[in-house]
């Protein structure tokens, strides 16, 4: 458990490793550290493979969670999930790429995925009360799921392999993003 | 050094406007002007005041009891020991004479106006900002640069349906205002309530989409926005920054996790094992306070940052539940 702040300049993110050594405190069993946010964007870049679960704040997580889309070959492939206690929403981690409307090159995997754990959602969430364990089966069978295969290149020609065969691979590469190299609606 | 004359008079702030009380209808606002022969930078000082809307003028307490109060006061008893200025204490005093103590609307009212025509004077006679003057006698002298102030609006009127409350408040932050002020119980709870969630709500999510996801609460959502439609400042509409927020959804999980066969940007062998999940915290922080950033003519841009404990305990409780359920955190954390 890696918590990912910015505590040696900002009061906000002192406060913030506090809470979080709190939490982790309650947690003993499960092995906690923490890491400067300038530090962690060099590792994920150097040996993303060593780390299992990080937090981190709202901007910081925004950063990162798009080093780590390209990390595994980009945005078009990226699920994720928003979850509160009420609700959840799923969404891939892409924009609108209105650059490439009508072109047949937006990449339904992360749409895909994102629906994915959605399902799994649903299923865990009426089988376990606990938001918890949903998510986070929920996050590592979408990923367990995806198998690659670069055959498929087209927008609809990965959504009719995944109707065929629904387990099967996601297309290869990123979402464009949009026009001004900007993501669009994915804030 | 004396007072030469206090003037008086009313003016209309008539208007179509209305709280939950009252119709502007009517309303007037007591303004005075406290003229002492004290010469400053080639003009005599003149303190004014005036009063806030909604209290109607306090002409017959300012002109039958206060002002003559003043005006008949010894000069000496209105000065400070110096005799350099007026002391605004002591033209309290006079000024409350035979005034019964105790709470008086109308008459607090009158008094705050001369109060500020007073305080003006003596500003003015000391050639100073009165923020300098109060910094100097009541704190250790250093002032707020940039003082809080909020703006107050959102009456009803005739006519005034939500877009054009959203667009008036929309006005007021484009201003530069961080803070605005709404009047309510003037209408129904629910037209009430419907104001206030459009004025929350200020910015450009469709207003519906949100009530339906309320009411689906599993939510698959798509991409949303053009690189041309922005607001007037720039920024992008953000519709899913709303949702996070209107539906509370604090933990922001994003899955990384490497898929064999796909061209990979690294080449260490290794990057195939990448495999973790990042929880992000999705409600505070900066993009918290995302309506709140301010441009300062002058060229300065400022945004403020927010981070508390509520908002941190849940995406923390949920991360670790989530290393606990995930598997073999303990083996792997680096």
């Amino acid at each position: 458990m890696m918590c990912v702040d910015k505590s040696n300049v900002l009061q906000s993110y002192a406060f913030f490793r506090e809470i979080f050594d709190e939490t982790a405190a309650r947690h003993p069993h499960l092995r906690a550290d923490h890491c400067y946010v300038d530090a962690m964007a060099l590792n994920l870049v150097a040996k993303p493979w060593s780390y299992d679960v990080m937090v981190t704040e709202n901007m910081f997580g925004d950063i990162l969670s798009d080093l780590g889309a390209a990390l595994i070959g980009g945005m078009g492939i990226a699920p994720s999930a928003d979850i509160g206690s009420g609700h959840a929403l799923f969404q891939p981690c892409h924009g609108s790429a209105p650059d490439i409307i009508g072109t047949g090159r937006a990449n339904p995997t992360a749409m895909i995925l994102s629906a994915a754990m959605l399902l799994d959602w649903l299923g865990e969430t009426r089988r376990v009360p606990s938001c918890v364990a949903a998510a986070a089966a929920c996050a590592r069978r979408s990923s367990r799921r995806s198998r690659a295969d670069s055959s498929s290149r087209s927008s609809s020609g990965a959504t009719r392999a995944r109707r065929a065969s629904p387990r099967g691979p996601p297309l290869a590469g990123g979402q464009r993003r949009a026009g001004t190299g900007e993501r669009r609606g994915s804030g | 050094m004396r007072i030469v004359d206090i003037r008086e008079g009313a003016v209309s702030l008539r208007s179509d406007i209305s709280n939950a009380f009252i119709s502007f209808a009517e309303m007037d606002a007591s303004i005075v002007a406290l003229v002492t022969d004290v010469v400053r930078d080639g003009r005599p000082a003149i303190g004014y005041g005036f009063h806030s809307n909604g209290r109607y003028a306090q002409r017959s307490i300012l002109r039958e009891r206060l002002i003559p109060s003043l005006l008949t006061a010894e000069t000496e008893a209105l000065l400070n020991d110096a005799h350099d200025n007026f002391d605004p204490g002591r033209m309290w005093a006079a000024m409350m004479r035979n005034e019964k103590p105790g709470g008086r609307g109308e008459r607090s009212v009158a008094v705050g106006t001369l109060d500020m025509a007073i305080w003006d004077a003596v500003a003015k006679i000391e050639e100073q900002p009165l923020y300098r003057v109060l910094a100097d006698r009541y704190g250790n002298g250093s002032a707020e640069e940039s003082p809080f102030v909020y703006a107050a609006g959102g009456y009803y009127y005739p006519g005034k349906d939500l877009g054009a409350l959203q667009e008036e408040m929309r006005s007021y932050l484009d201003l530069g205002y961080t803070v605005v002020k709404m009047k309510i119980g003037g209408a129904s709870l629910s037209e009430d309530r419907a104001r206030g969630e459009a004025v929350l709500h200020r910015r450009f999510a469709p207003r519906r989409d949100h009530e339906r996801g309320h009411a689906r609460r599993r939510i698959l959502f798509g991409a949303m926005g053009l690189p041309h439609v922005r607001i007037s400042d720039g920024r992008e509409i953000a519709p899913q920054l709303d949702l996070r927020e209107r539906l509370h959804l604090y933990a922001g999980v994003r899955s990384v996790k490497a898929i064999a066969g796909l061209p990979l940007p690294l080449a260490d062998p290794r990057a195939l094992e990448v495999d973790f999940v990042l929880v992000r915290e999705s409600t505070e922080r900066l993009f918290a306070e995302r309506e709140s950033g301010t441009m300062k003519p002058a060229g300065e841009a400022r945004d403020s940052l927010v981070i508390s404990r509520a908002a941190c305990e849940r995406p923390f409780d949920f991360t670790f539940a989530l290393a606990r359920v995930g598997g073999p955190a303990e083996d792997r954390a680096a």
